[in-house]
């Protein structure tokens, strides 16, 4: 009976030892401890002695192996003792610490401490560094209010009870020197609370956009006509390139086209007398919503006159800009673009041979905190190619926006207006001139709550003698600053031109580090 | 008549180009445009009448949402020194400071001063986290000027960035700093003193803009009218607040001044608690003038309508 209780034990630790050896290479060398524990019991729990004789393993055999087991076991304790050892150390230089760091007023309080308190006040310690945690002492201060009278403030403020004068001691010195990462008054600091998005540092901010629409109404010619769409997916990456520039790509997919980039530009933002250089593909500085994405729109379609004059996407060209903040008292911005003229409606032309150059002045009032006018000019010169050879087209704009602010922002109104004339250099239908515009008023009416209305009037320059009125009153629901709703209406009266009831639901989602938008 | 319409909208622009000379600047002091009037009263008091101090944010307005208006832009564009709050609460300032052109406030050059360096930071999210928390800050609750003692790392990071951008001044910045502390320290104890009788106290904030406040002066923060940072009030967390307020015998509702009523009122009607406007910032109510007189404030604010036993 005791033999077989002996061997029946040997089996099972020979079990226990070789599962617990494979779990220890498993394992990391940090928590073998618990672990090995853990699967100890686990084995023996499962294992009960009786059941689990091995007859064919011969004794010697079994002693050899019993041996071994027993030197690894002697050696997992050793360094089990030794961990411990250095964990009891650790322990007491924090205790010896937290002792010395004491800024508690009173000594009672410190004699007071329960270990349970004292074991918290590791945590902060470690969290904190040399001040105590802020509850801690507030509690403290708060009960020794009449004895400590005059100087809570100032051990608080300086710390360690030291008078400010003698300094050394002060929690914070400024680094009268210019460093960039390290120490305190540093541009970056080095904070607990930095760690998590360290590893994230040199990626681009991603964001990503969805415009999903429903569209039922007369106006075939939309790609969205009477159907649930993704109107519009888009991806956006943003960096500094170094410290000279930044770059900005956004990659977009229009549901009844590929997948393409809408802007792809680089900015040198370091350059002497204030100028910055923007230099590759990007939505030409033409007015105010000619530079706006799609889910960005005021409204869910884009004025009629921008469209027709531009074509759906707006005029997006590939060139170099340069734009200075001129030396007014007012905010006011010239941005000059000269591109390759890609766009052919108007343009076409497509080589610097006739650049298109595309300028706006854009002019900013403040009439008080509450009340803001921006009044801004824009033209476009150009060369359009026609077998007859290449003749300038121009298009100039002028745009004004009103913006009224609750200073808590319950409401808000703004009013933009732009106006559009051009002249074709090679007229599609022998008219000449043209004219389009559009004005929208919308009103912030609560919290999530904007509802507006565009007038829009346009002729078209495709076709002889056709133009468009159209009214689309809407209203959106922000659900959050990163999701929106949208219900539109249009109405289109056309003279020579399709008339046409639209009606438009919208969800914009936008995710990531998406800039916020510009006011 | 056409033609006369482009001269007519170039001659403008032209004119408004070429013929505005340069305004002249005489005054020799270091611009310093700050994120909120908070930073801006501590520069004022470190930099004395070296430093001419502007704040983008007032004190009644949102912090998370302050119209980034051009004429802000003018601002940053002639200032030597930017002061931001950081942790992620002024990214509205981000595309102001690049539409600047001016490279000496940019991110990492030396006027460029996040003031939430060195602070330690409350709340600061252990895992990863996502927006359908809310406005929740990756970096940490960035409210952090409401604990006094923060004003130590705050106006370090201050007087190293005005030591950069001055380095001839730097002995009169760091005695500016110490008579700011001092004079802190001493109010400090007059307000831990005078906060005595708030410890414990059962409240309830409209957004998470409390935490190191209520650290500091022993306050106890119990729910948020926000059901998360940044979402406005629902029904369902209303009705939830309501039972809270009576369970955990709440007698305060504090609330930000730019926030609408209706949602406090309604819980304070239901239950008798108290609906008071408490501003987090310099100037978030008539006499919270200076970062002084704002602590004074709240706590005058709180300790007035606490309930008598």
């Amino acid at each position: 009976m005791h033999r077989k209780f002996r061997a029946s034990c040997h089996s099972v630790i020979l079990w226990a030892g070789a599962i617990s050896i494979i779990s220890l290479l498993a394992n990391s060398p940090r928590c073998w401890a618990s672990d090995q524990f853990l699967s100890l019991q686990e084995i023996a729990a499962s294992n009960p002695p009786s059941h689990s004789v091995d007859k064919t393993t011969s004794k010697t055999d079994m002693q050899q192996q019993f041996q071994q087991l027993e030197n690894k076991i002697t050696q997992l304790q050793t360094s089990y003792n030794q961990r411990l050892q250095q964990m009891q150390q650790t322990i007491d230089l924090l205790k010896a610490q937290i002792s010395k760091n004491q800024t508690i007023p009173t000594t009672q309080a410190v004699t007071q401490k329960t270990p349970a308190a004292s074991q918290e006040d590791i945590g902060t310690h470690l969290i904190f560094g040399s001040e105590a945690k802020p509850q801690t002492s507030s509690k403290t201060t708060a009960t020794q209010a009449t004895s400590q009278n005059g100087d809570i403030g100032d051990q608080l403020i300086f710390g360690n009870g030291q008078s400010p004068q003698t300094g050394p001691e002060t929690p914070v010195q400024p680094s009268s020197s210019y460093s960039i990462n390290s120490g305190a008054g540093s541009l970056l600091g080095g904070g607990v609370g930095y760690n998590g998005s360290r590893g994230q540092s040199f990626n681009p901010d991603i964001s990503v956009t969805g415009d999903f629409i429903g569209h039922y109404g007369s106006r075939s010619s939309l790609p969205s006509h009477n159907r649930i769409d993704l109107r519009e997916s888009e991806i956006g990456l943003q960096a500094a390139v170094d410290p000279y520039a930044r770059a900005t790509f956004i990659f977009s997919k229009p549901s009844d086209g590929n997948l393409d980039v809408e802007e792809g530009y680089a900015t040198l933002d370091t350059l002497p007398w204030g100028l910055q250089v923007k230099v590759g593909k990007m939505r030409s500085p033409f007015g105010k919503v000619n530079v706006l994405h799609t889910h960005d729109l005021p409204q869910t379609d884009e004025p009629d006159v921008i469209s027709n004059f531009f074509g759906s996407d707006g005029l997006i060209e590939t060139g170099v800009s340069v734009s200075k903040i001129l030396p007014t008292p007012w905010y006011s911005s010239l941005d000059v673009q000269m591109a390759n003229g890609d766009n052919n409606i108007f343009f076409g032309h497509g080589r610097l041979t006739k650049p298109l150059v595309v300028s706006h002045l854009k002019n900013f009032f403040d009439i008080n905190d509450n009340n803001s006018l921006e009044l801004g000019l824009s033209t476009a010169v150009g060369a359009r190619t026609l077998d007859s050879g290449a003749r300038d087209s121009k298009v100039a704009g002028i745009d004004f926006t009103y913006h009224w602010l609750q200073p808590n922002l319950f409401h808000t109104l703004v009013w933009q207006t732009e106006l559009l004339g051009a002249t074709q250099g090679q007229p599609y239908t022998g008219k000449n001139t043209l004219f389009g515009g559009y004005s929208f008023v919308e009103y912030k009416l609560a919290t999530r709550w904007f509802a507006g209305v565009r007038l829009d009037y346009s002729q078209v320059p495709l076709l002889a003698n056709a133009n468009e009125w159209s009214i689309a009153p809407y209203i959106d629901f922000w659900e959050s600053e990163f999701g929106r709703f949208r219900l539109e209406y249009k109405h289109t009266f056309g003279h020579n031109y399709q008339s046409s009831d639209q009606a438009w639901l919208q969800y914009s989602v936008i995710l990531g580090l998406h800039p916020p938008h510009t006011f | 008549m056409k033609k006369q319409f482009f001269k007519l909208l170039l001659m403008p622009m032209i004119l408004v180009c070429l013929a505005l000379c340069p305004v002249a600047n005489a005054a020799n002091k270091i611009k310093v445009v700050t994120a909120l009037p908070d930073l801006a009263s501590i520069t004022q008091a470190i930099g004395g009448d070296k430093v001419e101090v502007f704040s983008i944010g007032k004190g009644y307005q949102d912090p998370h949402f302050i119209p980034p208006k051009p004429s802000f832009i003018v601002k940053l564009k002639n200032a030597q020194m930017l002061v931001r709050v950081g942790l992620g609460l002024d990214i509205w300032l981000d595309s102001l400071i690049r539409s600047s052109g001016n490279p000496k406030i940019y991110f990492g050059a030396p006027g460029y001063v996040d003031a939430s360096i060195g602070i330690p930071v409350l709340e600061f999210p252990n895992r990863k986290i996502d927006r359908s928390l809310g406005d929740i800050h990756a970096l940490g609750n960035p409210h952090y000027w409401l604990d006094p003692v923060n004003a130590k790392y705050i106006s370090a990071d201050i007087v190293a960035g005005l030591k950069r951008v001055d380095p001839a001044d730097g002995a009169y910045f760091d005695q500016r700093r110490m008579m700011f502390l001092k004079e802190l320290a001493n109010k400090l104890t007059g307000w831990i003193h005078q906060a005595a009788p708030l410890k414990g106290v059962r409240v309830i904030s409209y957004h998470d803009s409390w935490p190191y406040f209520e650290r500091r002066f022993g306050l106890k923060v119990v729910g948020f009218i926000e059901p998360k940072p940044g979402i406005p009030p629902t029904p369902k967390h209303t009705q939830y607040l309501i039972q809270l307020v009576r369970q955990e015998n709440v007698k305060l509702i504090m609330m930000e001044p730019y926030y609408l009523s209706s949602t406090p009122k309604m819980i304070a009607a239901a239950t008798g608690a108290k609906v008071i406007v408490v501003p987090p910032s310099v100037g978030g109510v008539p006499g919270a003038n200076d970062y002084f007189s704002l602590f004074d404030t709240i706590l005058n604010r709180l300790l007035t309508n606490l309930p008598k036993k």
